[in-house]
């Protein structure tokens, strides 16, 4: 490796490394998701610096040229990095979901309490809910067991 | 079962058969043109239940349509498809203690008649889950070839999965008893196209299964399968029953 390309891999390591941590500082990033991150900088720093372990690595693993290993490595954290965030994603939207059915079945509350209607408790299966409702009497929604 | 509060210590409390609470679901999204109709014929034809429309968001007059129409309309306030808004209706039931849900479309396709003949399956306790077919007992339905050669081979898979011959497994017109609805009220429920998925899902938790035979219509307008949706949908369909296999059973025996 010549010394262009030492200090071409030195500077976006440094800069990646740099990035990721005013991100976190600033509360951009959040800190379990950073560490891949600060470890993806933190390894093109030592393998600028230190070329051998690059090559070691590669002979390792039987890979001719160290370039290719730089390659695989940087397609495999990608991997993983968007496996990473598909995986938050699903359960970002089923919590979005159920946030959204909730808000929906509350508003029916808020709806029935403004219009004067009935309310029945919650989970109201029980022959003792049902009577109450019949009888008309208000039922204090707030008081339901939220576990 | 998180979070949904208060309802875990309900197993399956039946009253009289008279007195069962009994409420229709019927998700909408931009609908105002059946909507109408469709309550208007659902109170007529059970005039005990409640029904409720759940509004996908929708951008034209299908609240006020069918809120005139003497339906109960709840609102959400995202657009997040069919199987969303149906499990909505189910959690609705749930809380509001509804002992049996009929579960059927806004545009139409669904006779509302056949409500009755559902209804009576899961009220007598022959089944869990009545489910209605457009196509047992020689009730006729025209579709699309392609349309028919994917129903054929997901009634194949499923009958095959459940050991139980089942002809309409894309049917969206049930009626279910409140033990399959707090089933489907789980976190598990796959709200992307729930079908054949969740009928082996059902058979494979002990619930049993009733087919029916129902009339349907057909859609007048753009059906929700367009553009590349049906390949997906294929996909979606094979894993989620692959997968289906793999997951925990015996849900109602805990019970």
């Amino acid at each position: 490796m010549n010394l262009r390309q030492q200090i071409m891999a030195l500077i976006i390591g440094a800069g990646l490394f740099l990035m990721i941590l005013d991100l976190v500082r600033r509360r951009r990033l959040e800190e379990r998701f950073s560490c891949l991150w600060l470890l993806t900088g933190l390894g093109i720093l030592v393998l600028a610096v230190w070329y051998d372990l690059l090559l070691s690595i590669s002979a390792l693993i039987g890979i001719a040229l160290p370039t290719s290993t730089v390659f695989f490595f940087g397609v495999m954290f990608l991997m993983a990095v968007s496996l990473q965030q598909a995986t938050k994603i699903s359960t970002l939207t089923d919590q979005v979901k159920n946030l959204t059915q909730k808000i929906a079945i509350m508003d029916s509350y808020i709806e029935d309490l403004t219009q004067g209607r009935v309310v029945p408790e919650k989970g109201s299966a029980d022959s003792e809910g049902r009577r109450e409702k019949e009888e008309g009497g208000y039922t204090d929604i707030s008081g339901g067991d939220w576990d | 079962m998180t979070g949904q509060g208060g309802f875990s210590a309900v197993a399956c409390t039946h009253s009289s058969p008279g007195k069962d609470r009994i409420l229709v679901i019927i998700p909408a999204h931009n609908e105002e043109g059946t909507i109408g109709h469709v309550v208007a014929k659902v109170k007529e034809s059970a005039p005990t239940a409640d029904v409720l429309v759940i509004d996908d968001h929708c951008s034209d007059n299908t609240t006020q349509v069918a809120r005139e129409a003497g339906a109960r309309v709840i609102t959400l306030p995202l657009h997040l498809g069919y199987g969303v808004a149906l499990q909505t209706g189910f959690k609705y039931a749930l809380e509001r203690g509804y002992d049996y849900v009929v579960q059927m479309d806004g545009d139409g396709q669904h006779e509302p008649q056949c409500i009755n003949d559902l209804l009576a399956e899961v009220r007598s306790g022959a089944a869990d889950v009545a489910l209605g077919s457009r196509f047992l007992r020689g009730r006729s339905y025209k579709a699309q070839f392609i349309r028919r050669l994917g129903m054929m081979l997901f009634g194949f898979l499923t009958s095959l999965a459940i050991q139980q011959r089942i002809t309409d497994p894309t049917s969206g017109f049930q009626a279910l008893n409140r033990q399959t609805v707090e089933f489907h009220t789980s976190d598990g429920y796959p709200v992307d196209f729930p079908d054949a998925d969740v009928l082996i899902s059902l058979s494979l938790n002990g619930f049993r299964i009733k087919e029916v035979p129902v009339i349907m219509y057909q859609k007048a307008g753009k059906s929700m399968h367009s553009g590349l949706k049906p390949f997906y949908y294929v996909l979606k369909m094979l894993l989620s029953i692959f997968l289906t296999f793999f997951r925990e059973r015996g849900y109602k025996a805990r019970r």
